[in-house]
């Protein structure tokens, strides 16, 4: 009996473990997808013979269709990069940050990785980036000044190279055609030709189109949307210097009261929920005339919307405004061969890579040369692609933030007193009063 | 060893003086000591490995500058804690989830109880309700929140177009300071009603029925049997169910979360929970984080000392 | 308010059929909402009045959320259910183990060990967040299934409840036993156990439930789509597909029936359970 207690115990124990064990080596076994195996591995790729070079790269495509042209474009790199062994590694896009963040934290993030370009500071300020300034520099056939000069400017910073700008996206007027021949009223391009479409008109417009449960503008719970309005009336999200905030001007201030005059006075505008895609669907079901949103919007539209529609560029305010969003290809600091990486940023960035992206139409090329422009004005509908391009010229690029963290500055602080000013619960100028206060503590002395 | 523990609470707890008896120690005993070791071994050691491990090492990281990226972390003693408690947004995420709790007590204890006195009369089709008032306990949170973001819908949720039947507005529960706190709470009450009616059900199964009957010899009515007999000896369980659930709404983090997925109106839903999962993994200050996380579990601590405390004004062991 | 003794008069009988009868749709009216939104069309999702019964029930939807791109809904499934089974039977087999030691055999500590488990009981899972994070990363576990079994295999209030229930057996059973020369680890299995079934029954469901429905812990470790569990992927479903409501109610329709047909089966033994464990 005490050999028997005693084995049963130890039985019971061990059979714990494999039970353990059995949990273990079944998730072992799964595709280990995302884990590439190796491809930061220094040994591996620090070998010399034979041994070929893991690269491992990744995008955010929205679904399966742009997943497929990536994969298809990394098969093109491949051919040309004998000695590289590619392997693309796509994410989806929600917690697309998260995950990376969770694999910076673990040392397994890709070797290439996009990123928005907000957030290309807080990784680079993080010593997570690989500076690319001197591959740049030494390699003679490759040119920074084929790419839009907003983003350059900003993955610029203190001298080095944070990354290659890989897409941009302006804000743009996406309309329901048919609401507006039901109400008989001129749409946006039809103002536009007129040289007509201004804040009175956008406004006028706007309310016009609004009664019974259909409304006539809708936009996203999100900074881009709001901020377009800061900035068309000649305000800014930040200081010159980018110091402290600039929603504290009479400028950003009169932007902000104005959008909340149309949600509050004119009630044109279903207020936008946190649950960011009720305005999308409302827009997608027929119930709003005039949707502010990026060009990632048009392929959902080309699906759902059973009406005609087109897209036109932002109404002019005191100035011309919208955002050029724009995402840049980083490379991982940890990456084994810099080399190789870029080689591969180099061919996924190239003119005609770019053209088969932009042949799909949920973004545009970063590269500012007729032959990707080209491409991307063939995708149609929406008609009037020349909208997303016309904005480009005096778009806001997307700023990544290196006197503080653009998340927690946005989020934590400026968001929710926008929601209140949104919402109506607090006046713009109230806001402006107290946004540097609040946001002041988070930007580095 | 045959010591029967009937209640859960305070009996639990061995007696304290039976450590000190004299044992000799025969082989049989050093076996069985073995023995016992052995068995508890796996738990013991996965809970020191998962639970007071990351207890200790929290504690640590609350007094650093830790982010979640590895870079070189230094002590910085209290400030994180000096900070959080500075720090408006955790003041309002503090107020927010006390709001949360006023609502939350009640809406989700009260009607329980009723419920259970209502289903511990002799009605038929008990099981049928039962199961009814239990089903929302057993889904998935995450589930639930998408699914009531759709029925509080503004324009088109079956929410509004009931209220629109009684003649009232259409009301902005998700997009309205003033209101998103309260759909939470309704989302969570609406969940957590049937938990707590079972286990409310399970107290009144324990009374006595002769109490009753002589109650009802006494010619008291049926809400004086209420008032006299039933409420009171149902304290034990109705400290249970307030206790959990006092612990359960201050840590209340999925319901908001996943309602507002990216952020609530002005904040008007920030929990604590909420606040902490923020700051250490989106912001990256993970010993920030940590520090709220510390001031939180000392309130709890403290709440619930309190509550042992009161509870023996109020709860009736027999 | 009711007396247990008197039967109803007619007029209080229908007032509280009435009242549950409320009650009742209230509760159950948002499951119906979700199957029924589930198999409407895109359009009948957004109308109003809200569509009462899909003209013609869209079955396809289930079929169309387990083909969704980006989305291995299947694959979520299985690491679903694969976690919450490792879990459930994980934590009880040690919560067995440890109870039966506390309850029944004697060791040096034992009581201040058992305290130290009833105090780990009210420590929220918050706390540990963080360090656990880190403690999975020095283990190599982000983004693993390991890190959302292993952890949650060791319960303290398991243990406890386990504990609390061993000690209502009787002795006699287990001393006759131990003079037939069984082993403890016989006892265990042969006797306690199954005089055991409610409380097994009601910890694995309650195991099951947490296990299948936890989010908070998963959504920080585990990134990568082939290794998410059908929680994540809801989140997922919801922002990426938010304009396809009806996708998104049949993603909520698979995650959600699951924890309902268990606890249609398990729910007699599950009041039981409570009533026989948790309080008197």
């Amino acid at each position: 009996m005490n050999r028997n207690s005693r084995m049963s115990a130890l039985g019971l124990f061990t059979s714990t473990m494999l039970l353990l064990a059995a949990c273990d080596s079944n998730t072992a076994n799964t595709p280990a997808a995302g884990t590439g195996s190796g491809a930061t591995n220094p040994t591996a790729a620090g070998s010399t013979g034979g041994a070929k070079i893991a690269i491992r790269w990744r995008t955010r495509p929205g679904d399966a269709a742009e997943q497929a042209v990536y994969q298809a474009l990394s098969d093109e790199a491949q051919k040309n990069l004998p000695d590289i062994d590619l392997k693309y590694d796509p994410s989806p896009n929600q917690g697309y940050e998260d995950k990376l963040n969770t694999e910076f934290a673990s040392g397994t993030a890709p070797d290439v990785v996009w990123v928005p370009g907000a957030s290309s500071a807080s990784y680079a300020s993080r010593n997570l980036l690989y500076d690319i300034k001197p591959l740049v520099d030494k390699d003679t056939s490759f040119k920074l000044g084929d790419f839009y000069d907003g983003p350059v400017n900003e993955v610029m910073h203190d001298g080095h190279l944070w990354g290659i700008p890989r897409d941009v996206s302006t804000l743009a007027i996406y309309y329901n055609a048919d609401l507006f021949k039901a109400k008989n009223l001129p749409t946006p391009t039809d103002l536009m030709k007129q040289g007509k479409w201004d804040w009175d008109n956008f406004r006028s417009t706007a309310k016009a189109l609004t009664g019974g449960d259909t409304y006539g503008l809708g936009l996203a719970d999100w900074w881009g949307p709001w901020s377009y309005f800061v900035y068309a009336a000649g305000g800014s999200l930040f200081n010159k210097d980018k110091t402290a905030t600039g929603l504290d001007t009479p400028e950003s201030v009169a932007g902000l009261q104005y959008l909340s005059d149309l949600i509050n006075v004119d009630k044109s505008i279903p207020l936008p929920t946190a649950a960011n895609v009720d305005a999308e669907a409302l827009f997608n079901a027929g119930k709003i005339g005039m949707m502010i949103n990026g060009r990632w919007f048009t392929p959902g539209v080309r699906q759902n919307a059973k009406f005609k529609w087109d897209v036109e560029e932002m109404p002019k305010g005191k100035a011309n405004a919208t955002w050029l969003f724009w995402g840049p290809y980083v490379m991982n600091a940890k990456t084994a061969n810099p080399d190789a990486a870029w080689r591969v940023i180099k061919a996924i960035t190239s003119a005609s890579a770019m053209g088969k992206v932009a042949d799909m139409g949920s973004n545009i090329p970063a590269r500012k040369d007729q032959a990707a422009v080209d491409a991307f004005l063939k995708s149609s509908p929406p008609a009037n692609n020349q909208a997303f391009i016309s904005g480009t010229k005096y778009a806001t690029s997307e700023i990544p933030l290196w006197t503080a963290d653009f998340n927690e500055y946005m989020n934590k602080q400026v968001q929710p007193m926008v929601d209140k000013v949104i919402s109506g619960k607090m006046t713009a100028a109230d806001m402006g009063k107290q946004i540097k206060a609040a946001t002041d503590p988070l930007f580095k002395k | 060893m045959s010591e029967q523990v009937k209640t859960v609470g305070a009996a639990a707890v061995p007696r304290r003086g039976r450590t000190r008896e004299k044992v000799v120690w025969t082989p049989a005993r050093t076996r069985e000591a073995l023995v016992g070791y052995l068995f508890l071994l796996p738990n013991l050691l996965g809970l020191l490995i998962f639970l007071a491990v990351p207890l200790l090492s929290s504690l640590y990281t609350s007094f650093t500058d830790a982010n979640i990226f590895p870079t070189n972390t230094k002590i910085i003693g209290v400030t994180n804690y000096i900070n959080a408690v500075n720090d408006s947004t955790f003041q309002q995420a503090v107020s927010n989830t006390g709001a949360f709790l006023i609502g939350f007590l009640p809406l989700s204890i009260i009607p329980a109880l009723a419920l259970a006195v209502l289903l511990h009369s002799q009605i038929r089709g008990k099981t049928v309700f039962r199961v009814a008032f239990f089903l929302p306990v057993v889904a998935s949170v995450v589930g639930v929140s998408l699914l009531w973001r759709w029925l509080f819908q503004y324009d088109f949720g079956p929410v509004n177009q009931l209220l629109g039947l009684f003649g009232i507005a259409k009301i902005h529960w998700l997009e309205s300071s003033d209101w998103a706190m309260i759909s939470v709470i309704v989302v969570a009450s609406w969940q957590a009603i049937g938990y707590n009616m079972v286990l409310f059900l399970a107290g009144l199964q324990g009374i006595p029925r002769q109490l009753y009957e002589a109650a009802v010899v006494d010619g008291a009515t049926e809400w004086q049997q209420f008032r006299r007999v039933t409420l009171p000896l149902l304290t034990p369980a109705t400290f249970f169910v307030f206790i959990t659930s006092l612990i359960k709404g201050l840590q209340v983090f999925s319901e908001p979360a996943t309602m507002f997925n990216g952020g609530s109106p002005a904040n008007s839903a920030l929990t604590v929970v909420w606040e902490l999962y923020l700051e250490g993994f989106r912001y990256f200050k993970l010993g920030y984080a940590s520090a709220m996380a510390w001031l939180l579990f000392l309130v709890i601590f403290v709440v619930t000392l309190i509550q042992f405390r009161l509870s023996e004004r109020w709860v009736n062991y027999e | 308010m009711i007396s247990r003794i008197k039967p109803l008069g007619i007029g209080t009988q229908v007032v509280v059929y009435a009242l549950l009868l409320i009650i009742a749709l209230g509760m159950v009216y948002p499951f119906y909402y979700l199957v029924s939104t589930a198999l409407k069309t895109t359009q009948e999702t957004s109308t109003l009045p809200v569509v009462w019964w899909p003209a013609s029930a869209q079955w396809h939807n289930f079929v169309d959320v387990m083909n969704l791109p980006n989305l291995p809904w299947f694959q979520m499934l299985v690491n679903s259910v694969f976690v919450t089974v490792c879990v459930t039977v994980g934590q009880i087999v040690t919560s067995i183990m440890g109870g039966y030691a506390f309850a029944r055999l004697r060791f040096p500590g034992r009581e201040a060990l058992f305290v130290g488990y009833l105090g780990s009981i009210m420590i929220p899972f918050v706390v540990l967040m963080v360090p656990m994070y880190q403690l999975m990363k020095n283990l190599q576990w982000i983004d693993k299934l390991e890190s959302l079994i292993i952890p949650w295999i060791f319960s303290a209030y398991g243990t406890f409840l386990f504990r609390q229930f061993f000690k209502t057996i009787p002795n006699d059973l287990e001393e006759a036993a131990l003079l037939d020369g069984a082993s403890r680890w016989t006892i265990l299995w042969r006797i306690f156990v199954p005089l055991s079934g409610p409380i097994i029954a009601t910890q694995a469901t309650f195991t099951f439930l947490y296990a299948w429905n936890s989010f908070l812990w998963p959504l920080i470790i585990i990134s990568t789509p082939a290794k998410k569990v059908l929680t994540l992927g809801l989140l997922d479903l919801q922002g990426g597909y938010a304009t396809r409501l009806e996708l998104v109610m049949a993603g909520s329709t698979i995650v959600i029936l699951p924890t309902i047909l268990i606890f249609l089966l398990a729910q007699r033994y599950f009041v039981e359970g409570i009533a026989t464990t948790g309080l008197k």
